[in-house]
Order: structure tokens, then C-alpha cells, then sequence
């Protein structure tokens, strides 16, 4: 490689490394206990969980449980339910004042799925595990603080490349791993840096850059919801289950009938979340059924069907775009939650090893002025 | 160039295999995931521990000529 070009990309490793160091070591200080926020929260007894009912106790009615939720929580609509995977008896309802809010000061509670009975409101707002989540995704500063962090990891995204770029040429005289001994402390942490940075590059550039998707979640669902409706407005619709089929109960005007009308357009699914319509998950007039399926891998890629409640009528408004898709995959990717426990173990060390090259990329920088004496 | 890039290369092959593995199958998938990932970890806490030691090797063996110099 030539000298200028070398120098060139010099420049760039250090600019958009020094800018973003601070902010990418905030995040993988904060993302530390994150990784393991399940496992923190069963532990110090945070987790509200459904007291125990014999196998095939049957459900509530969504409109119940959304009916106890508002009794519960006087002044609020519901917007959304969620359903976990791996806690069946349970909703999330996600309430806020209005159906169009911007969330930010919505409350989640958790209901009994089979006695709709509201069991409470975990604790996502006080505590130390709030702090670590805000200070992670947006600095207290909604979604300017999620932009901006998001830039920050595109910055830290342009420092990996330059730094692989760099690489090569450093390690021109160097095996593999070699942490050269008999030079001075700040040659030994440049190989150090050149090492570690090399070995975690991949796990970096996956988890940071699949955090920076996440940071646009906001806007990427404003931009299917409006695909949606544009699709709906054009009639761009394809029906999976007319309003007059026979083969489902017939619409009543309830969440429940609405939702079972879904399921049996999509055989095979199982709901993940139902949104209200009016929010940012559905559309004015429908109810947004999302699904996913039963495999790894489709139960992360969802559908989303809508119903509308009031004539039964099933519809898809154009497949899944891409960048949902993106997105979707974008969240076990960073979150390193689909492997147990082991897997989460290895994020933390690769984590904490992410730590290691940025400390000692800004100790490089900080010493810099050391070697400028020594060369001359 | 192939001197420099092999091992990186397969610790990058290492971690992608790792990272797909858990994501498109359970049980098998995560077995390997785990596995695969384990190769850069282990790489990374090695060469930090052998950078440890050497610094605290180097410290001890530049500790007498100091002091002779001194007395």
C-alpha cells in the first residue's frame, strides 16, 4: 500500500474512531447487563410470572383481558398485546393515553391469559436496569438519542473497515497473535489492539451494525404502515379470507372473533401481537394480527395480516418488505438471545473483549505524542 | 498476503458459522454456534493473557539493572 494511502485511511481509523469511542464504550458497558436482563430480572424477583393452572385451562377473551386491563389502568387505551414464546399464559398489553402516541410514555402491564386478571407492571422504569436500557438505546432523548446513537455505530462500522484495512500492512513482519515483547508498552498494545480487533471483527460488525438497524425500528414501521395503507387505498390487497366465509365464526365486531378469523385465514401460525388499529402497527381502520411461525427462524420473520373487526374480512397488504426483514433478523443478531445461555456467555466475552480494543485504541491515541518523541 | 489473512479468515468464517448456526436450527444449530464462537473468544483471552504475562515478565527482569544502577 502506498504511504498517502496508508495515511489516508490512518485518518479515517482515528477520526471515526475518536468521535464514537466514548459512545461505543458507553454502549458496551450498558449492553453488559442487558445481554442477561432475563436472567437479572428472574433472579432479583422482577419477573411477575402467571401462578400455575392445570394444562388446557381455556383462555380469555382478548376483549376481556383488554376490559380488565382499562378497569385497572382508568384513562388509557390499549394498543397492543404481545405474546411470548416461551411464557404462553401470559399477554403483555402495552396501554398509553391515546392509540397515536409516540409511546414514549406508555405503560406495560402483564394479564393472565386465562383469567384476563391483571398481574402488574414490571419495573421498567426505576432501577438500575432502566438506566443501563436508556442509556443503551437512546439517552433519555427519545428518538434523537436513538439517532444518534445509531450514527455513532455507522461511525464505529467506518473505524472496523479502516481498521482491517490498517491491518494488513502493520502486520507485515508479524506472525499471527504475536505480541511483540522486547519493544515498549505502546507497541505491545498495538498489537494487542491489531489482534483483538481482528479476532472480534466479525461479532463487532454483526452486533453493531444490526444496532443500528434497531435504532431505526421507529421509522421502518412508519414506513410499513404506510405501505400498508397505500397499498389498501389502491386495493392492492390480497384477501385470505372473505368477509362472508363460512369456514370461520362469523365477525361480531370483537378483537376475539377478529383474531380467530386470522388464525384460520393462516393455519399453522401463531400469534405474536395484536395491534389496535390507529397505531403504529396497524392501520386506521384494521386490526394488525402479527404472526410468526414455529421454526428458529420463522418464528423471528413475522407476517402481518389485517382484519378488519367489523365485517371479518382477512387481508395482506403486500408481502413483507425487505427492510422489515432487516430488521427482524437485526434483533436476535444483537441481542445474542437464540442460543441459551452459552450463547450468551460468549456475547458478553466478545463484548468485553470489544471493551479491551477500544480502551486500548484511545490509550494509542492518548500516547501517541510518546513515540513522535521516540522516532525523533 | 496469505501469511496475513489466513487466521483471520478462519476466525472470520469461525464467527459467521457461529452467529447463522443457533438462528436457523435449534439444538444441533446451537451446539455449533456455540463452538464456533468459541474460536474467537478464545483467540482474544490468550493473546490477552500472554500480553499479561509478558508486561509482568518484562517488569521483573527490568526491576535489577534499575536497582544495580541506583546502588
Amino acid at each position: 500500500m502506498q504511504a498517502v494511502t496508508l495515511r489516508r485511511w490512518g485518518w479515517v481509523h482515528k477520526w471515526s474512531s475518536l468521535v464514537s469511542t466514548l459512545f461505543i464504550l458507553l454502549l458496551c458497558l450498558t449492553g453488559l447487563p442487558l445481554i442477561f436482563s432475563h436472567e437479572i430480572d428472574h433472579l432479583t424477583g422482577n419477573e411477575i410470572e402467571a401462578p400455575a393452572m392445570p394444562e388446557g385451562t381455556p383462555r380469555a377473551a382478548v376483549d376481556r383481558v383488554a376490559a380488565e386491563a382499562v378497569k385497572a389502568y382508568p384513562g388509557l387505551v390499549p394498543l397492543y398485546f404481545f405474546a411470548e414464546e416461551d411464557a404462553p399464559d401470559v399477554w403483555y398489553v402495552k396501554l398509553d393515553t391515546r392509540v397515536d402516541t409516540d409511546e414514549s410514555e406508555s405503560t406495560l402491564i402483564l394479564s393472565d391469559a386465562r383469567t384476563a386478571e391483571v398481574l402488574g407492571a414490571p419495573n421498567f422504569d426505576e432501577g438500575f436496569m432502566s438506566v443501563m436500557y436508556r442509556l443503551h438505546v437512546d439517552l433519555y432523548a427519545g428518538l434523537a438519542g436513538k439517532l444518534f446513537l445509531g450514527f455513532m455505530g455507522l461511525l464505529l462500522m467506518v473505524a472496523i473497515v479502516s481498521g482491517v484495512v490498517l491491518y494488513a500492512p502493520f502486520m507485515r513482519k508479524l506472525r499471527f497473535g504475536e505480541v511483540r515483547q522486547e519493544r515498549t508498552a505502546r507497541t505491545r498494545w498495538l498489537d494487542l489492539h491489531n489482534l483483538l480487533g481482528i479476532v472480534t471483527l466479525v461479532w463487532a460488525l454483526a452486533v453493531g451494525f444490526t444496532g443500528v438497524i434497531n435504532t431505526w425500528a421507529d421509522l421502518i414501521f412508519q414506513a410499513w404502515q404506510a405501505e400498508q395503507v397505500a397499498a389498501l387505498q389502491a386495493g392492492e390487497t390480497h384477501v385470505l379470507l372473505a368477509a362472508d366465509a363460512s369456514e370461520a365464526p362469523a365477525a361480531d365486531g370483537s378483537l376475539q372473533t377478529a383474531v380467530d378469523r386470522v388464525l384460520a385465514a393462516a393455519p399453522g401460525m401463531a400469534v405474536s401481537m395484536i395491534a389496535y388499529p390507529g397505531t403504529l402497527r396497524a392501520t386506521p381502520e384494521h386490526v394488525a394480527v402479527i404472526l410468526r411461525g414455529d421454526t428458529p427462524l420463522t418464528s423471528r420473520l413475522t407476517q402481518a395480516l389485517l382484519v378488519d373487526p367489523a365485517n371479518g374480512e382477512v387481508l395482506e397488504a403486500g408481502a413483507r418488505p425487505w427492510y422489515v426483514t432487516a430488521l427482524q433478523l437485526s434483533e436476535p443478531l444483537h441481542f445474542g438471545d437464540y442460543g441459551g445461555l452459552p450463547l450468551k456467555v460468549l456475547w458478553a466475552l466478545l463484548d468485553i473483549l470489544t471493551i479491551v480494543v477500544l480502551g486500548n485504541g484511545l490509550y494509542l491515541w492518548l500516547k501517541r505524542g510518546a513515540t513522535a518523541e521516540v522516532r525523533a | 498476503m496469505m501469511r496475513i489473512w489466513l487466521w483471520p479468515l478462519v476466525v472470520a468464517v469461525a464467527s459467521i458459522i457461529g452467529l447463522v448456526a443457533g438462528l436457523v436450527s435449534e439444538g444441533a444449530g446451537d451446539w455449533l454456534s456455540w463452538l464456533a464462537l468459541t474460536a474467537p473468544v478464545v483467540i482474544g483471552v490468550h493473546g490477552l493473557c500472554r500480553y499479561r504475562g509478558r508486561s509482568r515478565s518484562r517488569l521483573l527482569t527490568s526491576a535489577e539493572p534499575r536497582q544495580a544502577g541506583r546502588s
